[in-house]
């Protein structure tokens, strides 16, 4: 991580709209942001995790996103600016406490990135549009459609968040959080992270009667925010001059449009929105007057087309609106969408595509993500494959979720965060109540335990279930690339702290018994899989190994160089074992010969505990 | 505007390599917009990152048939992407294959290298092969720096923008990557000059 570039006083910097949300923050003085990783919004926390100590803020990573949306809401009770990251799903975990914080005015600057994945590049659960949390919650969405006004836009944040005294919704896509350009900088202030908590027990809390009163004010607030939105620096318009058509878009689909038709000399006038709700409405209501047709143009649902249609509607304009009619709700759009859906609105003809081979598909061999060599994971789902290959696997979010591919298939299921568990109960409740013998087994990684298995695991235990958790520990949260958690031994900051220990909290909710295994050890962990399943009740089996890229990275810090293996080829018996069951990617076998890409291979042996013909290297 | 893609697998160091070919962009006076366009950042799936170089640049992504430059650090995953390529485009590719798991689960076959140059001759006589990772690893002893050493090739074949001179290729290593390994990277990226 290049932190100069985000801390440098001035000038231009190379950054990803994670990373101008960073700067921005500074820029506006904010004093505490906390985050629990996902993409495409890890990157913020990574920033903040890399330079808050220089920067003089403070920064977590919390144990889940309701956690931390509550830290800066305590934060911001003592006056301290505050802002909050997650990704789309982590917005629904965090909704609970940012609902009322709508309620109840903070005394400093709050402020919550979401970012939205369109086409799920990062994402398994849904296509989610997360500006819908903002109408729930009634409270504003800031847009930025570049890097430059990720930036720019998250200090307008705080200054309406301030000023309004309302949480801000600061909403990215992929496209903006994970593409990089140059930003102009400006100076930032020191932080202050100076504050005390003021008692006024009448104002932070919406007992009846104050919640119908504190509602109303809340929808005043909306209202005044629509006027104010009229002249905010957050909404422009490009070309603007007498026309019969015109765009209105937001986000990123601002610059495929403004490729368009630059790349085709249009002047269609465009309204781009920063501010997408509540809508502005007088600059709505200018932008559609002696307009016949427009042409909406966002990712996801129709959002701001159906504000734009009520407004439309309400103020009887006469004009034909084109949206999701013509453009796909699902998916992320390009260019070449926004195009077709412009040719179909407009009746316009387009400078021709260059025309291209497309690969055919089938014939290039798939390459879905996998378990890294070395990975534990792996190790883990051969041993249960060995032992009950038929059980159902309920599956969670993290690295292991790859066990949805062959030649494992052990997540039969997948929903959320700690959901494994959850749903594995409610699947052995009704197995018990038929009576059936079907084996149920959950998976879940030491930080999704953290962040929502321990209640599932609490609410499986209380309610007689029958089924094997299998806690599968690398100890540091993976799949978005190695952050701390409650199971390590430093925080987001890099200071000392305490490990919270998986097996007392397993002891504590009242598990009916605990293995511990080492997840490199197959007999070892084959054998307590086969006792854990005898038992009834709830039982856990803690696998335990780091992550093999923490493992590689400290061995590098260390100049601790790992051994290789290789396949003795006199004793080879070409079974396929290897690669077709436990498949790492370092085995591979073309021509008839199996072997071990030595460039791969990171030593952990387990390879050599399936099979005698391969060794370790001595070279 | 000159778009350059970089293909590869999760791990390669994909995406370190996009940030030093923009960061160089930067250096030169051009501007630049970089994004992967599909994958994840590690766990050995598909990675493709693509750059945008010039001036006045509106959306981040290319679109089919614009891709003016290839560097693939695997070569199976340079075949993902033809319908990305312009009929003008160069392509640069490592030899090395990294085999997916997935063709003894599906019953695929991992095409021959020769079979994936005359795809790729279909569209462009612009390609230069390599193997770096070989190279790299004699060098070093690991692959990390194959990145670095296609880069080079790249250069040394004179398949960039001329503006990316070896001098702003070298700044922009040392900047994006750091001093630390500097003098590595250096001898590596010149290192590609013998191909």
């Amino acid at each position: 991580m290049n932190k100069e570039k985000i801390l440098k006083p001035k000038g231009k910097s190379f950054l990803m709209g994670d990373e101008a949300i960073v700067r921005g923050a500074l820029e506006a003085g904010v004093g505490f942001v906390s985050t629990y990783p996902g993409t495409p919004a890890t990157e913020i926390g990574d920033t903040f995790s890399a330079l808050a100590k220089d920067a003089g803020i403070y920064f977590e990573y919390s144990a889940n996103e309701k956690i931390a949306m509550e830290a800066i809401i305590g934060a911001s009770l003592c006056s301290i600016r505050g802002l909050v990251a997650f990704k789309h799903f982590g917005l629904n975990v965090a909704c609970d406490s940012l609902l009322p914080a709508a309620y109840i005015e903070a005394r400093a600057g709050l402020v919550i990135v979401v970012s939205d994945d369109p086409s799920g590049w990062s994402s398994i659960q849904s296509e989610q549009d997360s500006r819908h949390f903002a109408t729930m919650a009634n409270i504003p969405i800031i847009e930025p459609a570049d890097q430059q006004e990720a930036k720019d836009l998250i200090k307008y944040a705080f200054e309406i968040s301030e000023k309004f005294k309302t949480p801000v919704l600061f909403r990215i896509t992929t496209r903006v959080a994970h593409v990089s350009a140059p930003v102009e900088l400006k100076p930032f202030p020191k932080p202050t992270l100076k504050g005390d908590f003021q008692k006024d027990i009448k104002k932070f809390n919406a007992f009846k009667p104050r919640i119908t009163e504190m509602h109303n004010q809340l929808l005043q607030k909306i209202e005044t925010l629509r006027k104010e939105f009229v002249d905010s620096k957050a909404n422009f318009i490009v070309n603007n001059k007498k026309n019969s058509t015109g765009i209105i878009c937001s986000g990123v689909s601002f610059l495929h449009v403004m490729e368009i038709l630059e790349k085709n000399k249009l002047t269609i006038p465009v309204l781009k929105l920063g501010t997408i709700y509540p809508l502005p409405t007088k600059l709505i209501i200018d932008f559609l007057k002696n307009k016949e047709r427009v042409l909406i143009v966002e990712e996801l649902d129709p959002f701001v087309e159906n504000q734009v249609a009520i407004i439309a509607q309400t103020n009887k304009l006469q004009i034909e609106i084109f949206g999701k009619n013509i453009i796909p709700q699902s998916g992320e759009l390009t260019p070449a969408i926004i195009e077709n859906a412009m040719t179909a609105a407009f009746n316009i003809k387009m400078v021709a595509r260059n025309v291209t081979l497309s690969p055919s598909k089938g014939d290039i061999p798939r390459r879905f993500p996998v378990f890294c060599p070395g990975c534990p994971h792996r190790a883990t789902f051969y041993s249960i494959k060995q032992i009950v290959p038929d059980a159902i696997f309920g599956g969670d979010i993290g690295c292991y979720m790859m066990g949805i591919f062959p030649p494992y298939f052990t997540q039969d299921f997948q929903y959320a965060m700690g959901a494994g568990l959850g749903i594995s109960h409610g699947i052995n409740k009704i197995l018990q109540l038929n009576k059936s013998d079907k084996k149920n087994i959950a998976f879940v990684g030491d930080a999704t335990f953290f962040h929502a298995g321990i209640p599932a695991l609490i609410n499986a235990i209380h309610n007689k279930a029958n089924l094997l958790l299998v806690i599968m520990d690398n100890s540091i949260t993976a799949m978005t690339g190695l952050q701390p958690n409650p199971g390590t031994d430093k925080t987001g900051m890099g200071e000392p702290t305490s490990k919270t220990s998986i097996e007392e909290l397993v002891k504590a909710c009242g598990a009916n018994s605990l293995e511990i295994s080492d997840a490199y050890n197959l007999k070892q962990t084959q054998a307590a899989i086969k006792t854990q399943l005898e038992k009834p009740g709830v039982n856990v089996l803690l696998v335990r190994r780091k992550c093999a890229l923490l493992m590689l990275k400290e061995s590098r810090q260390q100049g601790i160089k790992r051994p290789t293996f290789q396949v003795d080829q006199k004793e080879c018996e070409h079974c396929g074992t290897c690669y077709t069951k436990f498949s790492c990617p370092a085995i591979k076998h073309e021509n008839g010969i199996t072997e071990i890409d030595q460039t791969m291979c990171v030593g952990c042996g387990v390879c050599a505990q399936i099979c005698s013909a391969i060794k370790i290297n001595k070279k | 505007m000159f778009n350059v893609l970089i293909t590869g697998v999760g791990g390669q160091g994909v995406i370190t390599l996009a940030e030093i070919i923009a960061t160089a962009a930067l250096l030169s006076g051009e501007d630049a917009k970089m994004t992967e366009v599909h994958g994840l950042a590690q766990r050995g799936g598909s990675l493709q990152c693509s750059i945008k170089i010039g001036k006045n640049i509106k959306s981040p992504l290319v679109s089919n048939g614009e891709v003016d430059l290839l560097i693939s650090l695997e070569p199976l995953e340079a075949l993902r992407v033809l319908n990305l390529l312009a009929p003008t485009a160069t392509v640069v590719f490592d030899t090395h294959k990294i085999i997916p798991i997935s063709v003894y689960s599906d019953k695929t076959t991992y095409p021959a290298v020769e079979e994936i140059e005359k795809t790729l001759r279909a569209i462009t006589q612009n390609i230069f092969l390599t193997n770096g990772t070989d190279k790299v690893q004699e060098l070093t002893g690991n692959v990390m720096a194959l990145n670095i050493f296609m880069l080079g090739f790249a250069f040394y074949k004179k398949t960039l923008p001329t503006e990316l001179t070896e001098e702003i290729l070298l700044q922009s290593i040392k900047q994006t990557i750091g001093e630390k390994h500097f003098e590595t990277n250096q001898k590596i990226f010149k290192a590609a000059a013998l191909g």
